[in-house]
């Protein structure tokens, strides 16, 4: 119980450093412009403006997301490190694993709360086109929280022991190649190559597989969303997010902040 | 020391005023020194179109949203070129009521088909728009469009409509069309709009009756595509399966209003009466009519 009253103090000092942090404010108002950009548009399509306000809306959402998470949670532990507040904050009863989990936990919830704010945003400009909003866009919205959570949790792994430019770059490298495990599928399935297959496929049992909760196009067009794979793609992301965490821990167990 | 760059709140304002300046006179003289029109400006633009899997991989695997973009810019290309041919399209007719070389002109062979005997002065112009190459893109850019998102119907039918209205190229258009109606056969678009290429432009009014009758089936269809889909059929001499199509869909429709009408409808064709030749310039008039009243969405 301690311990986890140790986590909840972490995790609420991170989130309120993460809701003061501009950075998140300008993506936010870049999101926000973005979507109204998608809304005036829409008007010039000749057609299907609810479709484009959907389409953009529900893309820049998960971009904005991915980016407030990489620009901020790149510094979240490299940056008490630098200042040495974390020497302080060490002193006292905290394990490494529960300094860890809360900054995951505190970050984590800052980034959902600005991401279904960017989404009930988005909400009222398919209100302005009369877009339905289905059950499917529902589910594509909540399967873009695990893909911007993924994204959390890479940048505090490289955070735990790198520093933010390049742990910016690791984390935005693995979230473009991400967005591409669908194709390295394809690739692997196609490829002539035998003796390269092994290699593909541990890049791609390794790689985040973030085309898992792309269920943009199914919510545009009203295409079923199997609840099944919805589930499924929750577990992954669920486990994906454990292991990032568990290795960030045992990274930065072993590492001298002094 | 005295300091290298004056500070003070004068010279700060006079060196920015400068600078606005500069800035605003070079932008307008490279806007004046460019001489091309619209469509010439947006058509070197997109002079290279770049391949489906380049933006896939720009959009980072968003398909849908780099298809929009691309539409989007598509539609810009379409109205600069519509505007250019506006200007162009005064000259022509200038040009018809002036010279003779117009009048007798030989029309290609893709023009055979086509039955504009109502207006000759349109077949005339529909040639002369073939000829002048000004909207040389649109084909690719539809085609990289619905490629990325091949359930986006608007680029189908708005890029069918242009290819052939303004570019003669009609062939293209019924394919772009046959593309839009294997990937949405729940869409009554491109069905629609591929008959009323198959009438316009080639005369074949069985092919035209089978797609609007196709379109007339699927739920969310204006109720005159109904009405112009019997007329169709019986006009193409398949009365019999005129009259089986219209007794289906007045089974399956849950609208009164449309059941009333297809009852006038089978009692009329049953009666024998004839959609002849004398009547083409309707169903030409009534399919301009639906495509212009879009909202009366009846359907089945």
């Amino acid at each position: 119980m301690e311990a986890l009253n140790r986590i909840i103090a972490v995790g609420l000092t991170t989130f309120r450093e993460t809701i003061r942090n501009r950075v998140l404010i300008h993506l936010l108002g870049f999101a926000v412009a973005m979507m109204a950009v998608g809304w005036v548009v829409s008007n010039w399509s000749l057609g299907e403006p609810e479709r484009i306000v959907a389409d953009i809306g529900l893309s820049v959402a998960v971009f904005a997301g991915c980016a407030i998470a990489l620009f901020s949670g790149v510094a979240l532990v490299w940056g008490e490190v630098e200042r040495r507040t974390i020497l302080p904050i060490l002193a006292k009863p905290l394990r490494r694993s529960e300094y860890i989990t809360g900054k995951f936990l505190g970050f984590s919830t800052a980034v959902a709360i600005v991401y279904l704010g960017m989404n009930a945003i988005l909400l009222l400009f398919f209100l302005a086109v009369a877009a339905p909003v289905t059950g499917g866009v529902i589910t594509a919205m909540f399967l873009g929280l695990w893909e911007v959570l993924i994204v959390v949790a890479l940048a505090l792994l490289f955070s735990s022991f790198s520093t933010p430019t390049l742990s910016a770059l690791y984390t935005a490298m693995i979230f473009i190649a991400g967005r591409f495990s669908g194709d390295i599928l394809i690739y692997i399935e196609a490829n002539p190559l035998a003796r390269a297959k092994p290699l593909l496929e541990a890049i791609y049992a390794l790689l985040p597989r973030l085309t898992y909760f792309d269920v943009r196009l199914e919510a545009v067009y009203g295409l079923p969303i199997e609840a099944g794979e919805t589930l499924l793609s929750s577990i992954y992301a669920a486990a994906y997010i454990f292991v990032l965490l568990v290795a960030a821990i045992w990274i930065f167990r072993s590492r001298d902040v002094a | 020391m005295k300091p290298l760059i004056p500070e003070s709140a004068g010279y700060l304002l006079l060196a920015l005023a400068a600078g606005l300046g500069v800035v605003y006179l070079s932008g307008e003289a490279i806007r004046r020194g460019s001489s091309g029109e619209g469509s010439e400006e947006l058509g070197k633009a997109l002079l290279y179109i770049p391949d489906r899997r380049v933006l896939h991989a720009a959009a980072l695997g968003d398909d849908a949203l780099a298809a929009d973009i691309l539409w989007l810019r598509t539609v810009f290309y379409i109205a600069a070129t519509e505007l250019d041919l506006e200007e162009k399209q005064g000259e022509f007719h200038a040009d018809l009521e002036g010279k003779t070389e117009w009048k007798d002109a030989p029309f290609p062979k893709s023009f055979e088909d086509a039955d504009f005997s109502a207006d000759p002065r349109i077949r005339r112009l529909l040639f002369w728009n073939a000829n002048s190459n000004d909207i040389p893109q649109l084909g690719k850019l539809v085609g990289t469009v619905t490629d990325l998102n091949p359930r986006f119907v608007t680029p189908y039918v708005h890029g069918a409509m242009n290819l052939a209205v303004f570019a003669g190229r009609f062939d293209e258009a019924i394919a772009l069309l046959d593309k839009g109606a294997a990937h949405n056969p729940d869409r009554w678009e491109p069905f629609y709009y591929r008959g009323f290429l198959r009438l316009f432009a080639r005369n074949d009014k069985s092919g035209a009756a089978r797609d609007v009758q196709t379109a007339a089936m699927i739920r969310g269809t204006p109720a005159i595509v109904v009405q112009l889909a019997g007329a169709l059929g019986v006009g193409a001499g398949e009365r019999d399966h005129t009259l089986e199509f219209l007794r289906s869909l007045r089974d399956v429709t849950d609208d009164a209003e449309l059941r009333r009408k297809i009852d006038n409808m089978l009692t009329v064709y049953g009666a024998g009466a004839k959609a002849g030749p004398a009547r083409r310039k309707d169903e030409i008039g009534i399919m301009f009519d639906s495509i212009l009243n879009q909202e009366d969405r009846g359907g089945r």
